[in-house]
C-alpha cells in the first residue's frame, strides 16, 4: 500500500471511530485487574446490543492510576477513569450512555475529562511527551490510529526523498544518543557500519530490558508498537540492513504478542517485507524472544544467543559494527532510541537537542509509573513532583540510580540534573533510566547488599574477577551488616570494588561495584554503624 | 510427551544452530522443563552436541533443567518489591505451603521461586503464580491467590 492510501483510510477510520472506550492493559496493569475489567466490561456492552468498541490500549504510565479506562465520546471529548475495577462496570457503562459524559463530568469525585486541565499533581506537568505521547490512547492492534496521529509519514519521506547516507548524517547531525544506557551516537554507530562496505549487514533491535526497575521497552511495544516498526524501518533502511532481528525479553509475553501482531498486519499492509511502501526497500523483520539473565542485554551476550551459543559477552573490539553476527557488520539499537526517530526526523532542520528519557520510577514514592522528561530535569523534580515524595509519615533518604550497575544518591544530592553518562562519579547512573527511591523504612546499607547480591548471582562467570569478586563483596557486606568485620573489611570492600571494576570484560562486572562504592560513599555512617557495633 | 511429539515440534526449524535458542524454548512450552532426552533431541536435530546444548541451555536462567512442580510460583524479591514489602509476601507464601525458596510441595502442586525483577515494579509487592501476575499485594492476598490452586495431583484421563 502507498503512503496516501494508508492515510485515507487512517483518516477517515479516526473521524469514524467514537464512541469507543480503551482498557489500558498491559504487562504492568494486569497484575491489578485490568484483564478483567476488560473482559467484563466487552460483555457488558455487547450485552447492551452496543456497536461501540471495548478496545485494548497499553498504560500510558500512570501505573499509580491503573486500572485506567478511556472513553472517547467525539473528537476533543475524552475521559479518563482511573482506579477501575470489576465491580465498577456498570457504573462506567451508566457514565458512558445515560449523556452524563460531558466535558464537566467527574469520575469518583475528580474531573475525568482529558487532557486535564490544569495538573494539580505534577505528574503530568513535569513530562514532555514525546515517544509516550499517544501511548494508551490509541489502539495498538491497529495501525489506522497511528498513521492519523502522523505515523509513517518521516518513514515515507525519507523513502521518497533522502538516500540513506543522508539518513545517517541527519542523525549524526541531530545528535540522537542510544537510549539503552551507554548513550552512544546512533548516527556514528551507523555509519560506522556503512563504512565497512561489507554485507550482509544486520540491524538488532535490543528490546531484552532485563534489568531490574526498568519496564519501559515493555510499555512502549505494549502500547505503540508501530512506532517501534516505524523507527527500525528507518534504521534499517539508513544502514542498509539485509536482516532485522527484534530481540524481545523471554517473560514479555504481552509485548512481544502486541509487537507480533503489528508486524504481521504490517507486512500485510506493506509496511514490512519487499517494497516498503512502493519503494525500493526491503524490510525483513525476525522476532525473536530471549531466555533471561541480566547479561542477556549486553549486546555481544545478545548476539551469541541469536547464533545460538552461550549467554555470554564477548571481548570488544572488534565491536558489532565491524565484526557482529557472524562476524558481519551489525548495529544494535535500543526500543527507545528507535522510537525516537520518527519524530525527531519529522522536521528537517530541527536543532540538535538532547530530547528526552523515559524514567521508570519505583521504590516508595506515591505515584510510581513511567514518565517521560527533558534530559535535564532534577532527580529531585522526578521523585518529588513527579513521584510525588515518599508515603506519609517517611522521609526519602536515597536513590538508586541506574539499578544494579549504577548506584546510590542520598537526599542531599538529589538536585543533580539527569544526563547522558555518570549523574555521580562514585557510581549513579541515568543507564536506561530506572530510579527507585528509597526511605527511613529500610537501612541503605540493606539496599546496597540486595544489589551486590543480585550482581553475584548474575555474573556469567566467563571473567574470574567479576565471578569470584562480586560473591566475595557479597559475603563481606553481610559480615559488615552483621557486624563481624572492622574498618579492614570497608578497606578490602573498597580494594573489591577496583578489581571487579578494572578486571571484568563486559559491563556488568565493569559497573558491578557502583552500588557498594556509592553506598560507601554517600552513606558512610550507615556502614560504619555496623562497624561499631562489632 | 514422548520424543516423537517433540521431533515434531523441531520440524518447524530450519536445521541451524540459530535456531538453538528458539527450539529449546519451544520444547520447555511443551514439557515445562527441559529433560537430558530432549535436549538430546534438539542436538541432533541442528546437529549441535549435546554437551553444547546443555552449556548453552544452562545458561539462560528461564530454561528449566529440573522438572518444576505443575505450578510455579514466583515471589518478586527486587528491590522495588524488597521497598514495599515482598520480604513479608515471601515469608507469608513459604509458611503457608511449608517450603522454602526452590523447593516444591510434597504433592507436586507448587514449587516456590525468588524471581529476581517481574518488570511491574510500579506495582510492588508483585508474584506471579501460573503465568498469572499479581500487584500492589498484601500477605494475605498472596495466601488467598495460593489457596485456590487445586493441591492434589489431578485425576487421570
Amino acid at each position: 500500500m502507498i503512503y496516501s492510501e494508508l492515510k485515507s483510510k487512517a483518516d477517515r477510520e479516526a473521524r469514524a471511530r467514537f464512541p469507543r472506550a480503551l482498557v489500558q492493559l498491559g504487562g504492568c496493569t494486569r497484575t491489578v485487574g485490568a484483564g478483567a475489567v476488560l473482559q467484563l466490561l466487552q460483555a457488558a456492552v455487547a450485552k447492551k446490543g452496543l456497536m461501540s468498541p471495548v478496545l485494548v490500549a497499553g498504560c500510558d504510565g500512570a501505573c499509580h492510576d491503573a486500572p485506567v479506562v478511556i472513553i472517547e465520546m467525539a473528537e476533543g471529548l475524552t475521559f479518563r477513569l482511573t482506579h477501575v475495577g470489576p465491580a465498577d462496570v456498570n457504573e462506567i457503562l451508566s457514565f458512558w450512555l445515560a449523556g452524563q459524559a460531558e466535558s464537566s463530568s467527574t469520575w469518583k469525585g475528580r474531573p475525568a475529562a482529558w487532557p486535564l486541565s490544569g495538573d494539580e499533581s505534577g505528574f503530568w506537568g513535569r513530562q514532555e511527551r514525546r515517544v509516550m505521547r499517544d501511548i494508551g490512547y490509541i489502539d495498538p492492534h491497529s495501525v489506522d490510529d497511528y498513521v492519523a496521529r502522523g505515523g509513517y509519514s518521516t518513514l515515507n519521506n525519507i523513502l521518497n526523498s533522502m538516500s540513506p547516507d543522508q539518513v545517517v548524517d541527519e542523525v549524526v547531525r541531530l545528535e540522537l544518543r542510544g537510549r539503552g544506557g551507554a548513550y552512544f551516537p546512533a548516527g556514528i554507530k551507523w555509519r560506522g557500519a556503512r563504512a565497512t562496505g561489507r554485507s550482509p549487514r544486520y540491524l538488532v533491535v535490543n528490546a531484552e530490558e532485563g534489568e531490574p526497575g526498568i519496564y519501559k521497552d515493555r510499555h512502549i511495544m505494549e502500547g505503540n508498537p508501530f512506532m517501534l516498526l516505524e523507527g527500525l524501518a528507518i534504521a534499517a533502511y539508513a544502514i542498509g540492513a539485509d536482516k532485522t532481528y527484534l530481540y524481545v525479553n523471554g517473560e514479555a509475553d504481552e509485548a512481544a504478542g502486541r509487537v507480533e501482531d503489528a508486524l504481521d498486519l504490517a507486512r500485510d499492509l506493506g509496511l514490512a517485507g519487499d517494497n516498503v511502501l512502493g519503494a525500493d526497500f526491503n524490510l525483513d523483520i525476525e522476532v525473536r524472544r530471549g531466555g533471561g539473565g541480566y547479561v542477556l542485554g549486553e549486546e555481544s551476550a545478545l548476539m551469541n544467543s541469536i547464533e545460538g551459543q552461550r549467554n555470554v559477552p564477548r571481548t570488544k573490539p572488534p565491536f558489532p559494527v565491524e565484526s557482529g553476527l557472524w562476524g558481519q557488520p551489525t548495529v544494535i539499537n535500543n526500543v527507545e532510541t528507535l522510537c525516537n526517530l520518527s519524530m525527531l526526523l519529522s522536521s528537517p532542520g530541527a536543532d540538535p537537542s538532547p530530547g528526552t528519557k523515559l524514567i521508570s520510577l519505583s521504590g516508595r514514592v506515591q505515584r510510581p509509573g513511567l514518565v517521560e522528561v527533558p534530559m535535564g530535569t532534577t532527580v529531585r523534580d522526578i521523585v518529588y513532583e513527579v513521584g510525588g515524595g515518599p508515603p506519609d509519615g517517611y522521609d526519602v533518604i536515597g536513590v538508586v540510580a541506574g539499578g544494579p550497575s549504577g548506584g546510590l544518591l542520598n537526599e542531599s544530592m538529589l538536585d543533580v540534573a539527569i544526563g547522558p553518562g555518570m549523574l555521580d562519579p562514585e557510581g549513579a547512573v541515568l543507564g536506561s533510566g530506572g530510579i527507585t527511591v528509597f526511605d527511613t523504612s529500610v537501612s541503605p546499607v540493606e539496599v546496597v547488599r540486595r544489589l551486590a547480591a543480585y550482581n553475584a548471582a548474575e555474573s556469567c562467570s566467563k571473567c574470574t574477577p567479576c565471578r569470584e569478586g562480586t560473591k566475595r563483596m557479597l559475603d563481606l557486606l553481610g559480615a559488615v551488616q552483621r557486624g563481624e568485620e572492622g574498618r579492614s573489611g570497608l578497606e578490602k570492600l573498597a580494594y573489591l570494588n577496583d578489581v571487579v571494576g578494572f578486571g571484568s570484560l563486559c559491563g556488568l562486572g565493569q559497573m558491578a561495584p557502583g552500588p557498594v562504592r556509592s553506598g560507601l560513599a554517600h552513606f558512610r555512617e550507615a556502614f560504619e554503624g555496623g562497624v561499631d557495633s562489632s | 510427551m514422548d520424543r516423537e511429539h517433540i521431533k515434531e515440534v523441531l520440524g518447524g526449524f530450519p536445521r541451524h544452530r540459530t535456531h538453538l535458542l528458539p527450539a529449546l524454548r519451544a520444547v520447555q512450552e511443551e514439557l515445562h522443563w527441559l529433560p537430558t532426552w530432549a535436549m538430546e533431541e534438539i542436538g541432533a536435530y541442528l546437529r549441535v552436541p549435546k554437551s553444547e546444548v546443555h552449556g548453552v541451555a544452562s545458561s539462560f536462567p528461564e530454561l528449566r533443567l529440573k522438572e518444576p512442580g505443575r505450578f510455579v510460583l514466583k515471589v518478586c524479591t527486587g528491590l522495588a518489591c524488597y521497598l514495599q514489602g515482598s520480604a513479608r509476601i515471601l515469608e507469608a507464601v513459604s509458611g503457608d505451603l511449608g517450603i522454602g525458596v526452590s523447593e516444591t510441595t510434597d504433592d507436586g502442586a507448587i514449587t516456590l521461586e525468588e524471581a529476581p525483577c517481574l518488570f511491574v515494579c510500579a506495582m510492588a509487592p508483585a508474584m506471579e503464580l501460573g503465568g498469572g501476575p499479581f500487584g500492589r499485594l498484601t500477605p494475605d492476598d498472596a495466601v488467598t491467590r495460593l489457596q485456590a490452586i487445586p493441591r492434589f495431583p489431578p485425576p487421570q484421563p
